[in-house]
């Protein structure tokens, strides 16, 4: 299905600006919401782990076969950078201790990388949805109905209706091209 | 082993991500029906995936984080570590000079427009000929036009071209501007090279005029790898002094705290000679020569150097040879781009002698403080020097 892309030769590396902004920005919020699943939601601890596995990548200057390589790179990274501040985490009780032999685990790694990837693909996807639609969409995912939607929105019942479908039908667009978007943007540049 | 779990987890992901928005095809989904499966631990991650309370959670935890800032932050951490490296090839150039200038020249400097942008004092600026400011970042790309939208000049990171086609006649001056602890290179319009030094600024045509000398103004420490033209003469004025380059390469130092002018010349040839003196007057140095003259000087003082303490700033080497202490922290603020206050003034005349190469500014005290002790404590890019205190 994506093989073709997934074994595509053109060597990515983070020196270059352009792959470093489009990883940057597709991949920055992800990591920390990663690394929040290890440092306790310390978010400011998660942002400068996420922030030095980045400086740390831009000076070893290392090249990816493809991106799917440098993902997975960076959540291992991200992961071994967290279990190295817990480490040296001064405070710690017993409950703590216990909570962080399953950070070890490889199950729970993998489960919170699928859990990651599975999020930023909708919240890149929905994020491309026009406005309205996006409001409708986000609304829905959350579980509101649509007649609720449509009295917070101030629209009609129809409309809302309309702008899912439309939604949907963007949506299949965006998902289905999600990793492709990706190479486009890195082989234009 | 771990990456192809982690890949396959990151292919699985988009399944689900598609069959939460209900845009999944059939082929897809019996992928999906398939992986849902193979364990039951997946079906319970598939359902607390599609909670949409915690999908809603999530988006919300997404718009509170600060990309932008945080790739800020990352670029500088990224920039501060990496160190200079300076291009091999600017030594192969035949000729070098050196000059320190008096504090009269930077009165001149001062008198520049209110900038209407926000400058940080660690920035590059580019002073256009309209009084405009561009900051050239580390990272930027920026082509500069006249207000005609003739295309001047085209920034590439630590690089600033001239050298192109264009139509321009008329004599405009671009200024740049190089704080402390940084470096930069810029590339005139006749092809001619100059590595500006921390703590420089360089005054000069966006386009030298064909039959008038090509003249530009420096404060501060560059390197000039000059384009040969024999009609044409190139002159860099540095204060009092001016350096007239017969078509080789050279290297200017001319720092406002310094009170006199120094030029040292490693090969080919320069003639030296003062602001208020015809050009019959100048002083021609051979390589291996410096020429010094005090702010308060009349006459020109030609000595044999060891070119090699003028030139190997460019390697990011620290060189003092029987240097004074107080001229020592000048050249070590520039450098570092840090403040240091001394306050053990009998340290002043003390004369030291080192060499470092890449070495940060703790190690540097350190090593001085061997020689002759004293205390010193560094916050952030403050550093203040102490007489130690006696115990008894």
């Amino acid at each position: 299905m994506q093989s073709n892309i997934i074994s595509s030769n053109t060597k990515i590396t983070l020196q270059d600006k352009a792959v470093f902004n489009v990883v940057f920005k597709e991949y920055y919020a992800t990591l920390v919401l990663f690394s929040n699943n290890y440092t306790y939601r310390n978010q400011e601890a998660s942002e400068d782990i996420v922030q030095d596995v980045f400086v740390k990548l831009l000076n070893d200057k290392r090249e990816f076969q493809n991106l799917l390589v440098l993902k997975s790179y960076l959540y291992t990274s991200v992961k071994n950078a967290c279990l190295n501040y817990l480490k040296h985490l001064k405070v710690k009780n017993i409950y703590k201790t216990e909570e962080e032999a399953s950070f070890n685990k490889e199950g729970f790694f993998l489960d919170n990388v699928l859990e990651e990837e599975v999020f930023i693909h909708l919240n890149n996807a929905i994020h491309q949805l026009p406005e309205k639609c996006r409001q409708v969409f986000e609304l829905s995912l959350k579980g509101i109905k649509n007649k609720e939607i449509a009295t917070q929105m101030g629209i009609s019942i129809e409309t809302v209706k309309s702008q899912k479908k439309r939604g949907k039908v963007l949506l299949k667009k965006l998902l289905k091209n999600n990793i492709y978007i990706f190479f486009i943007l890195l082989s234009v540049i | 082993m771990e990456n192809d779990k982690i890949i396959a987890q990151l292919k699985i992901s988009l399944l689900i991500s598609k069959s939460i928005c209900g845009t999944i095809s059939n082929e897809e989904h019996i992928l999906l029906e398939n992986w849902l499966q193979k364990s039951p631990k997946n079906k319970i991650l598939f359902k607390e995936l599609s909670n949409e309370i915690r999908l809603s959670q999530k988006l919300n935890d997404y718009q509170k984080i600060n990309v932008q800032n945080a790739k800020q932050k990352v670029l500088n951490k990224y920039h501060s570590k990496k160190s200079f490296i300076f291009n091999k090839k600017w030594f192969k150039y035949a000729a070098f000079f050196i000059g320190f200038i008096g504090l009269s020249y930077f009165a001149l400097q001062i008198n520049t427009i209110e900038p209407s942008i926000v400058i940080n004092e660690n920035d590059i600026t580019l002073e256009l000929e309209s009084g405009d400011i561009k900051i050239m970042s580390k990272e930027g790309k920026i082509k500069i036009v006249d207000n005609k939208g003739v295309l001047q000049s085209e920034q590439n990171g630590d690089r600033l071209n001239y050298s192109n086609k264009n139509n321009i006649n008329k004599l405009a001056y671009n200024t740049l501007n190089i704080p402390n602890g940084k470096k930069f290179e810029l590339v005139l319009s006749d092809g001619t090279e100059i590595y500006l030094n921390s703590g420089s600024s360089i005054k000069y045509p966006v386009k030298f005029i064909k039959g008038q000398s090509r003249k530009v103004f420096l404060e501060g420490e560059a390197f000039f790898k000059v384009t040969p033209n024999k009609f044409d003469s190139f002159i860099v004025n540095s204060n009092n002094l001016n350096t007239k380059v017969y078509g080789t390469s050279f290297n200017i130092t001319s720092y406002s705290e310094e009170n006199n002018t120094k030029v040292v010349l490693v090969e080919g040839k320069v003639g030296v000679y003062k602001n208020d003196l015809q050009i019959k007057e100048n002083s021609y140095l051979k390589p291996s020569q410096m020429a010094t003259i005090g702010a308060e000087d009349t006459d020109i003082v030609i000595t044999n150097v060891d070119t090699y303490l003028y030139t190997a700033w460019m390697e990011n080497t620290i060189i003092f040879k029987s240097e004074e202490f107080q001229n020592l922290f000048k050249r070590l603020e520039r450098h570092f781009n840090v403040q240091i206050t001394n306050n053990y003034t009998g340290l002043n005349q003390e004369k030291f002698n080192g060499i470092f190469k890449e070495k940060d500014i703790d190690y540097i005290l350190n090593v001085l403080k061997n020689n002759i002790a004293f205390d010193y404590k560094i916050t952030d890019n403050k550093i203040i020097i102490n007489q130690i205190k006696k115990s008894e």
